[in-house]
């Protein structure tokens, strides 16, 4: 731990000590606490891209390299035989894909993958060494009721109804996956948030109220 | 049941907006912009451009629906 020393002007200091008492009480280390998450907050608007991000609303963003090994854990888990892969593309992008690839489908300027479960991993990988498809923001991984959907480069959205003590055993046999030591059960822990600004860095663990 | 795949893509890229607008730690609006609003911008553009009378009314149902389930709830 680092000791940080710094100067406030006395009105910002009062206003800060006040909504840390309203929100965490006058427990021991609250201070520290709160300093904690303004200058993590502060970090990451100012444009640190976490290496990892997790949070129980379902919400991911994954440095892209991560995606196979996210992919594949969440297949494992997800009881759908049939996994359907889409996105947009161009026509030059058609015309590699049709030389590549035998079974796809074109809606309009979308090409759609049906694939079982077990060629799902191996097709995802072509495609993201041809395509790039993990940069995609159209790229949309469907499964029987729930689907995923993301921006591009690692940033992800789960729609659908998945039971959260679920979404939680995806989450922790993801980190290990990583070798990521998580110091805590998830279970049906809701309203948390796991970060890892580097990849050695320490995971943070997160909860807080909305 | 939504069949149309560009109708799926503008309700999960509304919903990943609406998720990531009431998450704690929000990333840069360069972000946002990026992975967030562009991705629904185009889909906006798909449906205006390929779209029936019928998606349009699914389109609006769907987006409803997500604005009562993660939004106006969380305001409540």
């Amino acid at each position: 731990m680092s000791n940080l020393r710094i100067n406030l002007p006395e009105e910002l200091d009062k206003e800060f000590r006040a909504i840390i008492a309203s929100k965490y009480g006058f427990s021991k280390g609250a201070l520290s606490l709160a300093t904690q998450d303004a200058i993590l907050k502060w970090i990451i608007k100012n444009g640190k891209e976490p290496w990892l991000y997790i949070d129980s609303n379902m919400t991911f963003d994954i440095n892209s390299h991560l995606l196979p090994k996210f992919f594949e854990i969440f297949s494992e888990f997800v009881n759908s035989e049939i996994i359907i892969l889409s996105f947009r593309c161009t026509k030059e992008e058609i015309e590699l894909i049709t030389k590549v690839f035998e079974k796809f489908e074109i809606e309009g300027e979308n090409v759609i993958f049906h694939l079982n479960k077990s060629e799902f991993m191996q097709t995802y990988i072509q495609l993201s060494s041809i395509l790039q498809i993990q940069f995609k923001s159209s790229l949309m991984i469907e499964y029987n009721d729930i689907y995923l959907i993301g921006g591009g480069n690692g940033c992800l959205n789960l729609c659908g109804d998945l039971p959260l003590a679920q979404f939680n055993q995806i989450v922790t046999r993801f980190l290990k996956s990583l070798e990521i030591e998580l110091k805590m059960e998830l279970s049906d822990l809701k309203n948390y948030q796991l970060m890892l600004l580097n990849p050695k860095s320490e995971l943070i663990i997160l909860t807080e109220n909305r | 049941m939504v069949k149309s795949i560009y109708l799926k893509r503008l309700f999960g890229h509304f919903s990943n907006l609406a998720e990531h607008a009431i998450r704690p730690y929000e990333p840069t609006p360069t972000h946002l912009k990026k992975r967030l609003l562009l991705p629904l911008c185009e889909d906006i553009f798909e449906l205006l451009k390929t779209g029936t009378k019928n998606d349009f009314q699914e389109a609006f149902t769907g987006l409803s629906e997500i604005c009562k389930k993660k939004i106006l709830k969380e305001s409540a």
